[in-house]
């Protein structure tokens, strides 16, 4: 047998993978303090190598920040582990009554990591939010922000261009569609922070259109907030021209009131916000409800009554979404999320993974492989007491 | 007959305990009938809503007494000649509270009657718990002002209220993890007096004099009167001022008071509340000045404060008549502020039965609740755990099978006890065991004791009993703890608000806690017994490490079933299976942890005693599951950040990092059984069979 498949099959290598993995976890978990769960998630498991330092968070942080520990990230040590099961199971494993509940345990722990690795991958978080009485046909992404050129093409619908931000890179130019101008970046920032006063340096002089001009704050890049519930406020210094000349130097930032532009007889509006995408159905908010426990502030209840009305199926149906109660449709999952009743809306968490289906059957493999081992050596043990 | 000496020596050690702790609500059930002085054991069973739940009125007043001095009782000195009515009050007093200390005991129920029937009365009481020297201080004392140096009353401090504003105002601009001691003492404090204000405000406002019944009469009255005189300008209309008077007295503890009094025939639905909010109880100011739409905590914009207010008045103008709870309360007040001690009992009696009728099977659990409060049978859970401990040391010094046969039973009593203590404890709350961080502690103790009681079944050495007694003991002192700051039966949040999940996930989730510990209690004696005792031999030492065998396959099986339903359940709630939130890293790291122990044994990597040092690694990775993620103060799972309890965990860490460097370094001459562990014995080796896994080699 070669070398190779001796170390990689070897239960050594076992256990100093998990070894690590638990080592790779608990520092993780304390980076969750500086870096949030999202960003410790984003450097520690979706990565095949990562620098540990110590977190600013923890007690003696400041002083304990130069320790450094290299580790090996989440896809490494996922992958090394499924190459040593499927190799272990090459070399040792014959087919017998115990070694089938092996052989599920490791099975359901490789569809685990391939669930994982999928989630990582594809799955994709949104948020929907509804006014009362209202109904909406789009969701939009919790951390993706776009720049939207609408143009009102009756009462109630508007056309849409939406540039992803991840376009938007300074001193390119972008002719989008059939947009009657170019759309040039001068200046981008993922985060940026209100500042009182504005610096000779800060991006807003290059402005000329908009409510930056009439504005006395300045604006500064600020750090990307990557906790699970962080909001960043990205921003864009774009110059718009048509095919002579310019039509002028515009500041977008997200949270702020749209832009109007007009292009000889044509208005278009121009925003920065979370990224959309729009749903082949909708769904109307009918009631509301917020109880909480009497006598306390304790949430007991969150309720949302909505219709869904489908118009390919020509389904039209109500559904109660509530806590542990989502509401699923055409790949996509409602679950309820925020909800404010002073001011009468609805916020639903939107997910859409592929690979959901995964983890029950693993599990499911799993749990019924451990009975069945642990079953066996009970029998043995019981045997020997007899 | 004298065989079973040691059986019955320990057994009825043991059932004498628990007979002494249940002696105390039975007499006092007599006590009920037959009062001498104020029947405070019926107060004791009375039913208020507090915290969104219906409790005795002894749970409330054992809950304050836990937020303002971190106990449930109250110890006092008296004061030369001070006339005393409690005198009869034995069998409130607690089991075996009376025993140890200085002072006497007031017991929580009478000290609330107090509080919240005659607050001034109250106010020379040592119920402020103060540590720290500095605020001590600053609020103009000396620690030789308080009771036991440490306890201090609401007159005491009454002074200096203002300087403590100032300074929690001051503390409260700090992120909680950047307040010194001092500050966060000083928020404790400020939270214990705003708590103290608001239950004095309960019943009566702060203040009040004379008879609160004729207060009544007169408002009713002034009522009349203004109704029968509409003068249409009711600003300077004399009649409606006088009636608004009485109208805005109790508004203040409407809106702060902390317990409600009357249950209503049928719920009201609450206008302009910001939540949906449906009373089925009211305050007592609520039944004078109208239903309370603003919660205690939040901010009040003013324009609603107005239109509420207008609201009110409206509403009590047309009620006819006070509800009779609101009424008969007030009668308390009176004969116990006249010390007329029959019309009280009488009052009380009334009171109980009326509320009985009115509020139907609601209230059907509260008298259990109260007698469950009084029989404290997790603290005589926690007494036998001790007997239990010294019953196997005993019979481990003494080498005899006949005093383990006596531990067994009385493990058995003991396990026992702690399942009636753990069920009560669900059947109160409806709830499956585990719903909060107190509770897994008292469920981590059961499971352990059942695990171990299983062990000493087979086994019959006493490793059992003897884990067993130091697990459950160690866990009840957790619970204990983490029980000192308020009510444990507490409401569930909307997004726990699952009965299922809760008892399949939180669980077994909690259940692999336990085997984890278990296992690391077993490998902890283990090594006790190999250095400091010969006892350890390779009889021994091969059915230990079969129970930790074992041992280990249920940790695995129960934390990873618990993790996967977990990460089901918020795939159910959240649309993710998996968030990397501390919590679940936590149960993943115990997860992998027993995975790696149960492969390097397996593997034959580690045999004896190093399988027992990974299985004390088991007890690190456990403890920062159980607590260390909840300091971290992050994610979903967060329940609140705890310093002393930080303190207490690196403790214990270091404690168990200590023995498992010992148990690898020290060598063979300090061990009292070297060769039990393997010392001075040639390495193990193991054979490789072709059904994958490894068969064990001799030990």
């Amino acid at each position: 047998m070669s070398r190779l498949l001796k170390f990689f099959s070897s239960i050594r290598l076992t256990v100093v993978l998990l070894g690590l993995s638990v080592l790779l976890v608990f520092l993780a978990t304390l980076s969750q303090m500086d870096m949030g769960v999202r960003g410790a998630q984003v450097k520690f498991f979706m990565s095949f190598f990562a620098l540990w330092q110590y977190p600013l968070g923890l007690p003696y942080g400041a002083s304990l920040h130069w320790i450094h520990i290299p580790q090996l990230g989440g896809w490494s040590l996922g992958g090394l582990l499924m190459i040593n099961l499927i190799c272990a199971h090459f070399r040792y494993f014959k087919l017998s009554a115990r070694s089938f509940g092996i052989g599920l345990i490791h099975g359901g722990v490789v569809l685990l990591l391939i669930g994982q690795f999928i989630t990582d991958l594809f799955q994709v978080d949104s948020s929907m939010q509804i006014e009362l009485g209202k109904s909406s046909n789009f969701v939009s992404r919790f951390h993706d922000f776009e720049l939207a050129v609408s143009e009102p093409k009756n009462a109630t619908t508007e056309s849409v261009t939406a540039i992803s931000t991840s376009r938007l890179k300074p001193g390119s130019s972008l002719q989008v569609g059939a947009l009657p101008f170019t759309i040039k970046t001068t200046w981008f920032e993922p985060n940026t922070k209100l500042v009182t006063d504005r610096g000779p340096n800060d991006p807003t002089s290059t402005v000329t259109q908009g409510i930056w001009t009439r504005m006395k704050v300045g604006i500064t890049a600020a750090d990307v907030d990557n906790s699970m519930e962080g909001a960043n406020a990205p921003a864009v210094i774009v110059e718009l021209a048509d095919a002579q000349k310019s039509l002028g130097t515009w500041l977008v930032r997200a949270g702020i009131d749209r832009e109007s532009i007009t292009v000889g007889d044509r208005t278009f509006f121009l925003e920065m916000r979370n990224e959309r995408q729009y749903l082949p159905y909708s769904i109307e908010l009918k009631n509301l409800k917020h109880d909480v426990y009497e006598g306390t502030d304790t949430p007991k209840a969150f309720e949302s009554d909505v219709v869904l009305s489908d118009p390919r199926t020509q389904l039209t149906r109500r559904f109660l979404v509530e806590m542990n109660e989502p509401l699923r449709h055409g790949g996509l999952t409602f679950y309820q999320y925020q909800m404010n009743r002073a001011s009468n809306y609805t916020v639903f968490q939107v997910v859409e993974n592929p690979g959901v289906w995964l983890p029950y059957l693993a599990c499911f493999m799993v749990s019924i492989g451990l009975v069945w081992v642990f079953g066996f050596s009970l029998n043995r043990f019981r045997e020997r007491q007899a | 007959m004298k065989k079973h000496l040691p059986l019955i020596f320990f057994l009825g050690l043991g059932l004498l305990i628990v007979l002494r702790a249940l002696s105390l609500p039975l007499r006092e059930e007599s006590a009920k009938k037959n009062p001498q002085g104020f029947n405070f054991a019926a107060l004791a069973e009375i039913p208020v809503l507090a915290n969104g739940r219906i409790q005795p009125f002894d749970s409330m007043a054992r809950n304050s007494l836990l937020i303002l001095r971190s106990k449930s009782t109250l110890r006092y000195e008296p004061a030369e000649g001070e006339p005393s009515d409690y005198d009869k009050m034995g069998p409130l007093a607690g089991p075996f509270n009376s025993m140890f200390g200085r002072g006497v005991t007031l017991p929580a129920t009478v000290w609330l009657a107090e509080l919240v029937l005659h607050g001034e009365k109250a106010d020379t009481r040592p119920v402020f718990r103060l540590d720290n020297d500095q605020l001590i201080s600053d609020l103009g004392l000396t620690r030789k002002d308080g009771f036991d140096s440490k306890y201090f009353s609401f007159r005491q401090l009454r002074g200096n209220l203002a300087k403590l504003e100032e300074q929690a105002s001051l503390a409260g601009k700090n992120k909680p993890s950047d307040r010194d001691a001092y500050q966060q003492s000083v928020l404790k404090l400020y939270k214990a007096v705003q708590h103290y204000s608001q239950l004095k405000m309960t019943l009566l406002p702060i203040g009040f004099e004379g008879s609160a019944q004729k207060f009544l009469a007169d408002f009713n009255q002034s009522r009349e009167a203004a109704r029968a005189n509409p003068s249409g300008n009711f600003k300077d209309d004399p009649v409606f001022v006088a009636f608004l008077d009485k109208f805005s007295a109790f508004l203040e503890p409407a809106r702060f008071g902390v317990f409600a009094i009357a249950p209503l025939t049928s719920p009201v639905p609450v206008p302009l509340a910001q939540t949906e909010v449906t009373k089925t109880w009211l305050k007592s100011g609520e039944v004078l000045s109208g239903v309370e739409p603003i919660s205690a905590s939040g901010p009040v914009p003013e324009d609603l404060q107005a239109r509420v207010l207008r609201g009110r008045v409206a509403e009590i103008m047309d009620a006819r008549s006070f509800d009779p709870a609101a009424t008969l309360w007030f009668g308390l007040a009176d004969a116990f502020r006249d010390n007329r001690v029959d019309d009280f009992n009488k009052t009380l009696g009334e009171l109980g039965s009326h509320l009985k009728d009115r509020a139907g099977p609601a209230v059907r659990k509260v008298p259990f609740e109260e007698f469950f409060n009084r029989f404290e049978p997790f603290y005589v859970s926690l007494l036998l755990y001790v007997i239990l401990f010294l019953a196997v040391s005993v019979a481990w010094l003494a080498g005899s099978s006949r005093c383990l046969d006596g531990a067994r039973a009385l493990l058995v009593l003991t396990f026992v006890l702690h399942t009636v203590a753990l069920f009560s404890r669900m059947w109160i709350q409806g709830r499956p065991p585990v719903t909060n961080l107190y509770s897994s502690a008292v469920f981590i103790g059961w499971v352990a004791c059942f695990a171990c009681w299983v062990l000493e079944h087979f086994s019959r050495n006493g490793f059992g009993s003897m884990v067993a007694s130091v697990l459950g003991f160690s866990t009840l002192i957790v619970a204990h703890h983490l029980g000192s700051d308020g009510d444990t039966l507490e409401m569930m949040r909307a997004v726990l608000d699952s009965n299922f999940w809760l008892a399949t996930h939180v669980t077994s989730v909690t259940a692999g806690y336990a085997a984890t510990f278990l296992v690391g209690f077993l490998a902890l004696t283990y090594l006790f017994l190999g250095i400091f005792t010969t006892k350890l031999d390779a009889k021994l030492t091969k059915n230990l490490e079969g129970m930790v065998y074992g041992g280990l396959c249920f940790a695995l099986l129960f934390s990873f079933v618990g993790t996967v339903l977990g990460g089901i359940w918020a795939d159910q709630s959240w649309g993710r299976f998996w968030g990397w939130d501390p919590k679940e890293n936590g149960a993943v790291m115990i997860v992998l942890w027993n995975a790696l122990v149960l492969h390097a044994r397996w593997g034959a990597l580690a045999r004896g005693r190093k399988l027992m040092l990974l299985a004390i690694g088991g007890n690190i990775i456990t403890a920062w599951s159980w607590f260390g993620t909840n300091m971290l103060n992050i994610g979903l799972h967060s329940y609140g950040f705890m310093d002393a309890a930080f303190v207490a965990l690196v403790s214990f860490w270091l404690s168990q990092v200590a023995f498992i460097v010992l148990g690898y370094f020290l060598p063979a001459r300090f061990w009292l059984s070297p060769a039990a562990v393997g010392l001075k014995e040639k390495a193990e080796t193991s054979e490789t069979t072709d059904s994958g896994g490894t068969v064990p080699a001799k030990v």
